[in-house]
């Protein structure tokens, strides 16, 4: 009884994807019913200059700010945990559970009346580095906690300077965390929808703005395609980040 | 002046003084320990030293300079810690070269220096080891060898040796030993452990609440404890309470529970004032009528016996109540529970406590 309800979840879970999987390679214009095998979708996908175009976005957009956000979060991560900032970590927190159409529209009224900015791939890095901040501040900040506190202690007493402390002890031990971190915004950013729609404006598409735009018409074998790429470019990434977080938190001690 | 000087230190978290208005010095090649029950105030001492934890008053002089205003870095302070602090993501030869490196020296007199190092703790092959590899006895020596390398004016060793089992921390006591006397670097050790504190030191400083209690060699701060504090805390020791009856030059008069004693005299003890008569369960006779020729003896009744292979601890019930404690070797005669004896000590053994 147990075993059929875990099944059916797992169904719920996963047979969506393994339908947009499996019809990617169906020969037919219609997801209706299995024809035969092909890889022609994935062939028209990589002459669309379209969605090339919104994919190079895309992940110049997740390389831009998750690499912005890795570096803020990290800083941010350890100083909260070495110095017990609790204020510092709510207003690194805030936006991670904020809900998302909120951030976008507060995000949008920041760039248009605040600051007075077009909207473009730059409006768009920053708002994924506000939302990706928080995470990877968390994961650093755990794989800091992790670590005995004395080793700080240790190294300052044998002679390092508090930057040379930073370079050859904390930097080298929580690199685990910082990767994992950083794979964690590249996720979040390369898939993030609501917040990329309020913040990209008009002339500016990432894929998932172009998968949507493309499904307004009717759900084509080629957004099957697309989605099956990024779906596993994303589970790539999380099962990376996974096997690292969890080393991160051991600690190697 | 001593290697270290420190002047009326005090270091307060709060309303709590964690340390008191200490001062100590400590002299050049010296094995030096700060003994006292945990939350005493010895490791927050240390970390004063280190420059972890600043002075709210006072001052530490090491050679003669100030150290207030110096980070811990600039201080030629190392510290072995108690959970040793080895760098996980180093080797036990990135370990030990890692003050080397902070020091700028050249790459190849850091090889030359640690390879000796590794060989002179005896862990030659484990040079390439990572810390999660060694076992705890190696894993402290590597922390030693590293605390040790630069030479430091000054070693602090904060509880190095309580993590490891009873047989591996002896050997690593006389290790300590000939360590320090090989280096003539001075070595200041942090313990609550009263045992270790009287094998390794040259001198030992009791510390309570934050203050220092006595500070001398491991036999007077045994042999003559200064209070009751420091009777009771280093070794096992018998406590009457007791009343002066006469204070003469050559001795004191005490009663003490219905007993007449004869003690060692003590100038500030006035006839009629109250304290404590104490004494150590080694200097303490037993037999059955074969001690009537000690000047103090006593009928009493055997309450228990604990037995511990060469020796064995007593504990007797004196006439008047009082309850005292003898350590006999077995190779004598020994006795039961409930045995009818006669216990008896020295006239100038033991001694009259009045703080």
């Amino acid at each position: 009884m147990h075993r059929l309800w875990v099944l059916g979840v797992f169904i719920f879970l996963y047979l969506p994807l393994v339908v947009v999987i499996v019809y990617s390679f169906n020969d037919s214009r219609l997801n209706a019913e299995w024809v035969g095998f092909t890889l022609g979708w994935y062939r028209v996908l990589f002459r669309d200059d379209e969605m090339l175009k919104a994919a190079g976005n895309s992940l110049a957009v997740a390389f831009a700010s998750s690499l912005i956000a890795t570096v803020l979060g990290t800083l941010a991560g350890i100083a909260i945990q070495r110095y017990r900032l609790k204020f510092l970590n709510f207003l690194v927190m805030a936006p991670v559970a904020m809900p998302e159409v909120l951030a976008g529209v507060s995000l949008l009224l920041f760039f248009i009346q605040l600051m007075d900015m077009d909207l473009g791939m730059l409006t768009v890095v920053l708002a994924h580095v506000a939302f990706s901040v928080g995470f990877v501040a968390v994961v650093v900040r755990v794989s800091v906690a992790s670590l005995d506190r004395s080793l700080f202690d240790a190294a300052r007493d044998l002679g390092a300077s508090p930057l040379a402390v930073f370079r050859h002890v904390t930097l080298p031990l929580v690199m685990p965390g910082i990767i994992a971190g950083f794979l964690m915004a590249f996720t979040l950013s390369i898939d993030d929808f609501v917040i990329t729609f309020f913040t990209a404006g008009v002339g500016f598409q990432t894929l998932p703005l172009r998968i949507y735009s493309m499904i307004k018409i009717s759900v084509t074998p080629e957004v099957n395609a697309v989605s099956t790429l990024l779906m596993i470019l994303t589970l790539v990434l999380t099962l990376v980040a996974m096997r690292l977080a969890p080393e991160a938190i051991k600690g190697e001690a | 002046m001593a290697l270290l000087e420190i002047r009326n230190a005090t270091r307060r978290f709060g309303r709590f003084a964690a340390i008191d208005g200490v001062s100590l010095s400590i002299e050049a090649g010296e094995f030096f320990t700060l003994l006292g029950p945990s939350g005493c105030g010895k490791t927050t001492l240390l970390r004063m030293i280190a420059g972890f934890e600043k002075l709210d008053s006072g001052q530490i002089f090491l050679d003669g300079r100030d150290l207030s205003g110096i980070p811990p870095e600039k201080r030629p302070v190392h510290t072995v810690f108690q959970s040793y602090a080895l760098f996980p993501h180093m080797t036990a030869f990135d370990n030990i070269a890692f003050p080397l490196r902070m020091a700028k020296r050249p790459e190849r007199e850091i090889g030359e220096r640690v390879l000796k190092a590794l060989g002179d703790v005896r862990l030659a092959e484990k040079s390439d080891a990572y810390p999660r590899n060694l076992s705890g006895g190696e894993q402290q020596r590597v922390a030693l060898a590293r605390g040790l390398i630069n030479r430091p004016r000054l070693l602090l060793l904060d509880e190095c040796l309580a993590a490891l089992d009873a047989k591996l921390r002896v050997e690593m006591q006389i290790e300590l030993i000939d360590l320090q006397k090989e280096l003539g670097i001075t070595f200041v050790f942090v313990t609550h452990a009263q045992d270790e504190a009287l094998a390794l030191s040259h001198r030992i400083a009791v510390l309570n609440r934050g203050r220092v209690e006595q500070v001398g060699e491991p036999s007077s701060v045994y042999g003559s404890p200064r209070n009751r504090f420091v009777a009771d805390f280093i070794g096992h020791i018998s406590q009457i309470e007791a009343v002066v009856r006469e204070s003469a030059p050559r001795h004191l008069r005490l009663e003490a529970q219905g007993l007449e004693i004869t003690a060692p005299p003590m100038k500030s003890a006035v006839a009629g004032e109250k304290g404590i008569f104490a004494i150590r369960p080694e200097q303490v006779r037993m037999g059955l009528d074969d001690i009537t020729d000690l000047r103090n003896h006593y009928r009493g009744t055997v309450e228990s016996v604990l037995y511990r292979g060469d020796v064995s601890l007593y504990k007797v019930r004196l006439e008047g109540g009082a309850l005292m404690e003898a350590l006999l070797p077995n190779t004598g005669r020994t006795f039961g529970v409930n045995d009818e004896v006669c216990v008896g000590w020295r006239h100038d053994a033991g001694m009259y406590l009045n703080e």
